[in-house]
């Protein structure tokens, strides 16, 4: 029953805004104080901090099979080798296999970390709770149920854009439901939408002249109960504006609206025929967020159901079976990796290529990347070996994750894993707590100071994580 | 020595005296006799220190700190430090110190012995102390798992094994360096001699500092057996009062006690703190200085053991004056009594149509019908109000709305239980309050369950709690007030619960069983398997079960001495709890906020308040409709929302009824119960067994019932409510039913009707006018109602309950 209403909340976000300033330069010191902290997390510190005003991540659920996309091991066991060949992309020092052909032509703006891992006995295997992971970038398994990065976002830097909510989840994939908002209040969650199908913000039944007449009628009746100096009815007449705002504003609905743009654009994203847009015009929207000023975006879709790809029946990344397939997955003998389509066909790699690198391309045309950090994320790896069904299980000890805009370094290849693609074998190695902790520092939230539940237990965010310092430049 | 000596000499000369506060009226300070605490000074080794409390009494045998006003002479034998009463021992001997202040003295005896005998540190008791007054172990600093940089301590030093390895094995040794104890990280790093992230936390010239380096120099020595910490005793306790007109400081002094009957002054090594910081502060030295008037707990802290005072600060108001409003019962006179304290005055009486409107949303959930709203507020009769509050209290409508909260806490919901078993569930629990089922016999009931599910209602509790943990957490949180969860892992960093306390409580139930039923589909028998033990994982030690001074027979269920324990009457929390989450149900915040987080650092409102009622709901047989009709009936509850000059800023005493929003449930009937007029019942949110979870009812705050936790409940307002109440589904879909059902009416009448079903009340003529003029100028009349209407449920006066 605590009392909490939007003016206390922005109040004590300030205040913590100031301690947290002033707690960097502490922070820093104490760190280099004891000779534990290597140099360069410092530098990264002092120059990459805050560098980044918004963030848009695309979380490609399932598992992606690393070895078959960003790691390629050309040389490995040809049993349990990628049958995609390696290419060179536009960045001398990266090689990706023949999937990520359009991206490679990207990669001078793009970050790969091939040494990310996900060591979390309590975790593991687990897709709930590997997704949940991703969405708040701290280990779900403590006592308390951690909320979303975007919703922790929203709740200390607010809103750009008064008109649009300032954490939208496009929500079709399948673990989307493990989006949470944990203990924060309501209006910091995910602003969920499904196939950009927005519900809520379009006035219904009513067009805009009879609900300004409305909101002028309510303005002269709202007389009975005056809100004074109370602030909570202060508060709600606050949000009843900026509801109308959303409401009547052209620019919100816009925001979402993925089919004015040009057919120069889309084919950035996607070819135009009409059963090849999906996932491209999914990517094109984060675009379109973030250029609308939403906060924090995350795209979590995968390719619909339909007649036209038979036996697809829930496309994710999660290819236990025939991997290589060129339709379904759905073999005798076969199971947990039912209902996929092959990696190499279209729902899979070569929609999420093109859609990718459009929106690589698209972002940097229009200067977005300068203070937008683009997360290309998966909750973990496929195994390096080919199992009997001619698929690739869960794989936690190495995987990859690509990063671009905000300052992170293009061109880059961190880290660095064994010849099958098994095991991490460069000295850093990097968790889904320290992509989380990456996120944050980006955006210049201090991850060592704690925030606090409604019972003013002390959280710490992406728990035990520590930025990857070479995404700093 | 020579040192010694001279300082001897000077001090038999010097009197101490601290100069009189410049504001002290001293008329106004008159005193008829002075206090000094301890009654006799006993100092043993030249490390042993005491911190001196004098208080003077007025002529009103008022109470107030003198200790910084008055005169201390001291002896040959003691130094007392100027301007704070705090001592330490100069040489060996007896003798006395004399207080005195405006002519009155006291003469308190001396003993010093062994002066020159510096005693070893003790790192259980003095090292351990200093590392929470200073904030090392807290949990945002190196008390956080893992802890911070690269020293881990445990929360409050619960787990002294662990410190004990940090500080002497840590970062390569470096935290302690016996032969250079001056260069050690743990001095170093907090003096910031070397940068610390934690910022300054010690300071070369007081005690804490000098403890440490000391233990350092020492050796580092952990003693193998120290003598255990008996509790300890905060000066002054209890209730006390700060009067700023009077003083605006009062010393605390704390003693602990030992199991070897030692007892030692740890003013200056215990932690102290207050829960409102803007009411009044305290210093690391047990020094509280009044800000405004107010109530605040001042809590200390030593070792595992917290005590807490409650503390009102009273400032004179220009102008006040008590109106002398009359009392209807104990319920009045306690919430006067406060306000009369602290200077606020009552608003008026509410209208009859906020008493009905908040009356039938409080007891049945449900806006009043037009009809009930009209007949009430023409009724001429003086006792309308407490007969309507008997009425409500006697609906069905009563029972499922009470019984929501209760099947909130008990986690009915559909992921634990089918639609069915839900169902069955809740009304077993409607059941209990629509007979008035005494309270403690229902929470027994639940407690010693068994059997199968299917026959036993009370048994789902289980079935839906499952793990034993989380039954003692339940319990705990629910009937005590208790967030022992904190528990599980370390000593509760802000009350008296330790590790094993919880493991106490989990072993109280960790016979239960449940046994699926595999011939019954779905069905589930809560079985005691006998003799299963419970240990704190982080000692391994096996916990008796709580309470864990009864004797129990082997083959006793366990839960029958901890039920019969948690309600009795004489229990300090079952009470208190239940009372309290009656209170907030009425009055939108409780006596203890939050409501379910009881602990002497979080005080009440109104303790005294809170304490008899808790008394009565124990003395009536804990009946619960007993406790709301003499709240129902008091003129607190019956208060105005609109303040006076005299209690604007008072947010939780009582003086006025402070608005706030409908809960999701209510506010999804209210509109259907507008548009629609009179319902079904089963078409109504606040009367259903399991929540719905609508994205409409998840707006407002209805909680998934996931936890035994009250806040899982929101109530404050948001941003995704305003787009519900503008543009859901919901409202568009009532407010065209609504239409159907006003258009009814003629065009002069159709405000009248809809401001009785809205707010039970008759429109101004304005409010006539403007409905009117809305209508006639509309080209579509239909569209026309549909416009009010929608406004009309936007509008503070029907969102909020006033």
């Amino acid at each position: 029953m605590a009392r909490n209403v939007g003016h206390s909340i922005s109040r004590s976000t300030n205040q913590r805004d100031l301690s947290r300033r002033s707690f960097i330069g502490l922070s820093m010191a104490g760190l280099a104080g004891l000779g534990i902290a290597p140099n360069i997390e410092a530098a990264a510190l002092a120059a990459g901090r805050g560098q980044a005003k918004q963030v848009l991540v695309i979380f490609e659920q399932g598992g992606i099979s690393h070895t078959d996309t960003w790691d390629p091991k050309p040389t490995k066991n040809s049993v349990h080798r990628s049958p995609f060949e390696t290419i060179q992309t536009a960045a001398p020092d990266i090689r990706f296999t023949e999937l990520l052909s359009r991206t490679a032509k990207v990669a001078d703006k793009l970050s790969v970390v091939r040494c990310m891992r996900q060591p979390k006995p309590n975790v593991g295997n687990s897709h709930p709770l590997g997704s949940q992971f991703i969405f708040s970038g701290t280990d779900p398994t403590g006592p308390i149920t951690m909320p979303d990065m975007g919703s922790v976002v929203s709740q200390l830097l607010g809103t750009p854009a008064r008109h649009l909510p300032a954490y939208v989840l496009e929500g079709s994939g399948e673990q989307s439901k493990e989006s949470r908002l944990g203990f924060l209040p309501a209006s910091h969650k995910a602003f969920k939408i499904h196939h950009a199908k927005v519900e809520g913000l379009k006035l219904e039944g009513i067009d805009a002249k009879r609900f300004r007449k409305r909101r002028d009628l309510l303005a002269n009746l709202n007389i009975g109960l005056l809100s004074g100096d109370r602030e909570e009815v202060k508060a709600m007449e606050s949000f009843a504006n900026q509801a109308d705002e959303m409401l009547t504003n052209p620019a919100t609905l816009a925001a979402f609206d993925i089919g004015n743009e040009p057919d120069s654009v889309k084919q950035l994203y996607h070819p135009l025929e009409n059963d090849r847009t999906h996932r491209g015009s999914m990517y094109l929207m984060g675009r379109k967020l973030i250029e609308s000023g939403v906060r924090f975006v995350c795209i979590n879709t995968q390719w619909p159901s339909s007649g036209k790809w038979p036996g697809g029946s829930n496309m994710n990344w999660d290819h236990h079976d025939a991997i290589y397939s060129n339709h379904h997955t759905n073999i005798r003998g076969g199971g947990a990796g039912a209902g996929r389509f092959g990696i190499g066909t279209w729902p899979m790699m070569p929609s999420t290529d093109w859609a990718f690198s459009g929106l690589i391309t698209d972002m940097a045309q229009r200067g977005l990347l300068e203070e937008t950090l683009v997360c290309f994320v998966t909750e973990f790896g496929r195994t390096p070996k080919i199992n009997e069904r001619q698929g690739r299980d869960h794989w936690v000890h190495a995987f990859s994750m690509i990063f671009a805009g905000a300052g992170v370094p293009g061109g880059q290849v961190i880290g660095q894993t064994d010849v099958d693609g098994a095991y991490v074998t460069s000295p850093m190695a990097y968790t889904v707590e320290d992509y989380g902790a990456t996120v944050f520092a980006k955006l210049g939230i201090d991850t060592a100071e704690p925030i606090h539940t409604p019972a003013d237990r002390p959280i710490f965010l992406a728990k035990g994580g520590r930025f990857i310092p070479e995404l700093f430049s | 020595m020579n040192r010694n000596l001279l300082l001897t000499i000077a001090a038999t000369l010097i009197v101490c005296s601290a100069p009189l506060p410049s504001i002290a009226d001293t008329t106004k300070n008159l005193v008829t006799a002075i206090e000094v605490s301890p009654k006799s000074i006993q100092l043993t080794g030249k490390r042993a220190r005491t911190q001196l409390l004098v208080t003077g009494v007025d002529q009103d045998g008022r109470r107030f700190d003198l200790t910084r006003t008055a005169t201390i002479a001291s002896s040959d034998l003691i130094e007392v430090e100027k301007a704070s009463g705090y001592v330490r021992p100069l040489r060996d001997g007896e003798g006395e110190v004399v207080v005195s202040y405006q002519g009155h003295t006291v003469k308190v005896p001396v003993h010093v012995a062994q002066a020159e005998h510096l005693q070893p540190i003790s790192f259980r008791t003095e090292v351990l102390a200093v590392l929470t007054k200073q904030g090392c172990n807290s949990g945002s600093c190196h008390g956080k798992p893992n802890g911070r940089g690269a020293l881990e301590l445990s929360l409050n030093a619960f787990d002294p094994v662990l410190d004990q390895r940090s500080l002497v094995r840590g970062a390569f040794v470096r935290f302690t360096e016996p032969l250079v104890p001056e260069q050690s990280l743990l001095l170093k790093k907090p003096t910031l001699r070397i940068p610390h992230g934690g910022g300054k936390r010690l300071r070369k010239n007081e005690q804490p500092y000098e403890i440490l380096r000391q233990w350092i120099e020492e050796g580092c020595h952990v003693e193998t057996d120290p003598p255990k910490l008996v509790g300890i005793d905060v000066e002054p306790a209890g209730e006390q009062l700060l009067r700023l007109s009077q003083t605006k400081t009062q010393q605390f002094r704390v003693v602990a006690r030992y199991s070897d009957g030692n007892a030692r002054d740890v003013t200056r090594i215990a932690t102290w703190t207050v829960s409102h910081e803007d009411v009044a502060k305290v210093n690391a030295n047990g020094l509280v200085s009044g800000q405004r008037r107010g109530q605040v707990a001042v809590s200390v802290r030593f070792l595992e053991d917290v005590e807490s005072v409650n503390l009102t600060v009273v400032e004179e108001v220009p102008g006040y004056q008590w109106s002398n409003p009359p009392a209807a019962n104990l319920v009045d006179r306690l919430v006067h009594e406060k306000l009369k304290q602290l200077q606020y005055l009552p608003s008026d009486s509410c209208d009859d149509s906020v008493f009905i409107r908040r009356i039938s949303l409080d007891i049945r959930g449900l806006l009043p019908t037009s009809a009930e709203a009209k007949t009430f507020l023409d009724d001429r009769s003086k006792d309308k109000r407490s007969k309507l509050i008997d009425k409500y209290l006697g609906s069905p409508e009563h029972a499922a709305y009470w019984s929501l909260k209760l099947a909130d806490l008990l986690r009915i919901n559909r992921e634990n239980l089918s639609a069915e078993k839900a169902t069955a569930f809740s009304s077993w629990v409607r059941s209990t309050v629509e007979t008035n089922a005494p309270y403690d016999q229902f929470v027994r009931d639940l407690l010693v369950s068994k059997g199968k599910t299917s026959q036993n209602q009370p048994a789902n509790f289980y079935r839906v709690i499952g793990e034993t943990k989380m039954v003692a957490e339940t319990v705990a949180q629910v009937f005590m007030g208790s967030r022992i969860m904190c528990a599980q892992c370390h000593n509760h960093p802000y009350e008296k619960w330790t590790q094993d306390n919880y493991y106490q409580i989990a072993a109280a139930f960790h016979e239960v069983d449940p046994v699926p039923q595999k011939k019954q589909n779905d069905d589930l028998e809560i079985k005691l398997t006998m003799g299963r033990t419970m240990a704190n994982p982080r000692t391994g030690i096996v916990q008796k079960p709580w309470p864990t001074d009864v004797q129990r027979s082997d083959g006793e269920d366990r839960r029958i001495a901890f039920s019969n324990w948690l309600t009795s009457a004489k229990n300090p929390y079952f009470a208190r709890v239940a009372v309290n989450r009656i209170w907030a149900n009425l009055f939108g915040h409780g006596l203890v906020e939050p409501i379910d987080d009881f602990r002497s650092s979080n005080p009440a409102v109104n303790n005294k308040l809170l304490n008899e009622l808790a008394a009565e709901f124990a003395k009536s047989g804990f009946d619960r409709r007993h406790l709301l009709r003499l709240i129902l009936n008091s003129h607190t509850y019956q208060r105005s929302d609109k303040t006076n000059e005299f209690n604007a800023t008072d947010e939780s005493l009582g003086s006025h009824t402070i608005v706030r929003l409908l809960s999701a449930e209510q506010i999804q009937d209210a509109v259907q119960m507008l548009c629609n007029g009179p319902t079904d019942l089963k078409d109504l949110m606040t009367q259903q067994s399991y929540p719905h979870l609508t994205s409409f009812l998840k707006a407002f705050g209805q909680p998934e019932r996931k936890t035994a936790c009250a806040c899982e409940r929101r109530d404050e307002v948001s941003l995704d409510q305003a787009l519900q109440m503008m543009n859901s589904r919901l409202v568009r879909d009532r407010v065209s039913i609504g239409a159907r059902r006003f258009a009814k009416e003629a065009d002069e009448t159709v405000a009248e009707a809809i401001y009785l079903a809205a707010y039970s009340r008759r429109p101004t003529d304005r409010e006539k006018k403007t409905v009117l003029d809305f209508i006639t100028s509309s080209d579509d009349r239909n569209r026309a109602i549909e416009d009010i209407i929608w406004s009309i449920l936007n509008t503070n006066e029907f969102i909020f309950q006033h």
